[in-house]
């Protein structure tokens, strides 16, 4: 008989990662202070090094610390206005979003589609947004892979955004991007609703999967972990204990 | 099988231009990142996604696609960072653009553009956090963006920008429809996938 699908790496549950990136797009906005924000942008850090992602992980880590720098220093330095406006708000910007970003590349990276789909399943995610968030997991990287293929062959006929052929005809130019990609995806989307429904995807009963999603222990150690560190960061940093 | 219920191929074809429609929303909304683009961004963000949603149109059949796409946009833009707002607004007009285009006919020009307009309201979901979501908002703003920004957003985005930004929304999404039509007589037909 078949085997369920063991895990092979440090491995979470895809509803535990659901619930850290929700964790974190809610607090990296809140304004407490520089370290909490810093302890909240951690987390993304450890989960790219506990799926060895370790090239994403230094990336992540000296964009991150840099903005932070840069947050902490912002009043001090002041350069000329736009220049400085530029930095501070590219700063922020890092600040406040690239942690979640970073989760979300981490969840696509290390969360096969059939993994998500039967978490979804057990979450009692209707058929009507599953099928479509899968297919939006699946599409996530072909949409950059035919971008990055797109913007070769663009660049190479000079439609590239330093060059002063791209700004004769800015909408033109838009229209060379967008168009060659949409006719990609569509052709891809053709195939894969093929491919789907030769799997029996309208086939109305409940299926099945070899996919062994459920919660371990390392699940509830990661979850009750990152809430203690987080609340443990805010009343030491604020100075307001209980 | 003529059914009015939701197949397998219809909830791929939702995934994918979902899809689209929100990483074209996301490189074309980066620009907010400058004060100025912020009420210019209401103008072309639905000329250029008029491409992709019109193709989308084309290939809508059955009632319920639209608002599946509204609710799943609502999340992602909820994950981003723009508060509870954007679910109030994306879902709603989701809904709307979706009974317009099964009153309207599916799959004709004019009821597929007056859906586009209202579709396009949704992206009100990023400004309206500016006078909606209360001063807390503006605080969080000025403190990670610096005065500077702050200062210039309210000077280009007071509260008449409101009516104004839906105006400019609705005639940006008309232009859209008119732009998205070009390109599918110009291209996509000739591909075959329109």
């Amino acid at each position: 008989m078949f085997e369920h699908i063991k895990p092979k790496k440090f491995h979470l549950d895809p509803r535990t990662k659901l619930l850290l990136i929700v964790i974190i797009a809610t607090l990296e906005l809140m304004d407490v202070n520089i370290y909490f924000t810093i302890a909240v942008g951690l987390i993304p850090f450890l989960l790219f090094i506990s799926n060895r992602q370790f090239l994403g992980s230094i990336k992540y880590l000296v964009l991150f610390l840099l903005a932070a720098f840069i947050h902490v220093h912002r009043v001090e330095v002041q350069l000329n206005m736009v220049l400085n406006m530029f930095v501070v708000l590219l700063g922020a910007l890092i600040l406040k979003l690239s942690p979640a970003f970073a989760c979300a590349d981490y969840i696509i990276k290390s969360t096969g589609v059939s993994e998500m789909i039967s978490a979804f399943t057990k979450m009692k995610v209707g058929r009507k947004f599953l099928i479509p968030l899968s297919v939006m997991f699946r599409f996530a990287p072909t949409i950059s892979q035919e971008r990055h293929a797109i913007h070769d062959a663009a660049a190479m006929r000079g439609i590239i955004i330093t060059r002063k052929k791209f700004w004769e005809n800015p909408l033109q130019a838009i229209e060379y991007r967008l168009v060659p990609l949409m006719i990609s995806i569509a052709n891809i989307g053709e195939d894969l609703s093929a491919a789907a429904l030769s799997r029996g995807l309208d086939n109305p009963v409940k299926h099945t999967t070899y996919t062994d999603v459920r919660f371990t222990r390392r699940d509830y150690i990661v979850a009750a972990s990152t809430v203690l560190f987080l609340t443990s960061v805010y009343f030491v940093s604020t100075g307001r204990w209980i | 099988m003529n059914n009015n219920k939701l197949t397998g191929k219809d909830l791929i074809t939702v995934g994918i231009y979902t899809a689209i429609y929100i990483a074209v929303v996301f490189c074309v909304g980066a620009f907010n990142a400058i004060p100025i683009f912020y009420p210019i961004f209401l103008f072309i963000g639905p000329i250029i996604t008029g491409i992709p949603m019109m193709l989308y149109y084309t290939k809508i059949e059955k009632f319920g696609m639209l608002t599946i796409m509204g609710i799943i946009c609502a999340v992602f833009f909820y994950i981003s960072g723009y508060t509870w707002i954007c679910v109030a607004i994306m879902v709603p007009t989701a809904l709307l653009a979706d009974i317009i285009l099964k009153v309207g006919g599916f799959k004709k020009f004019w009821s597929m553009a007056v859906s586009f307009m209202v579709m396009s309201l949704g992206i009100m979901a990023g400004p309206a956090n500016l006078w909606f979501a209360g001063q807390g908002y503006w605080d969080n703003i000025r403190d990670s963006m610096g005065d500077q920004y702050a200062d210039q957003l309210a000077k280009y985005m007071p509260l008449w920008m409101l009516p104004v930004g839906i105006v400019l929304i609705m005639l940006g999404a008309l232009l859209g429809a008119f732009v998205g039509r070009k390109m599918m007589n110009k291209h996509f037909k000739k591909a075959g996938i329109a």
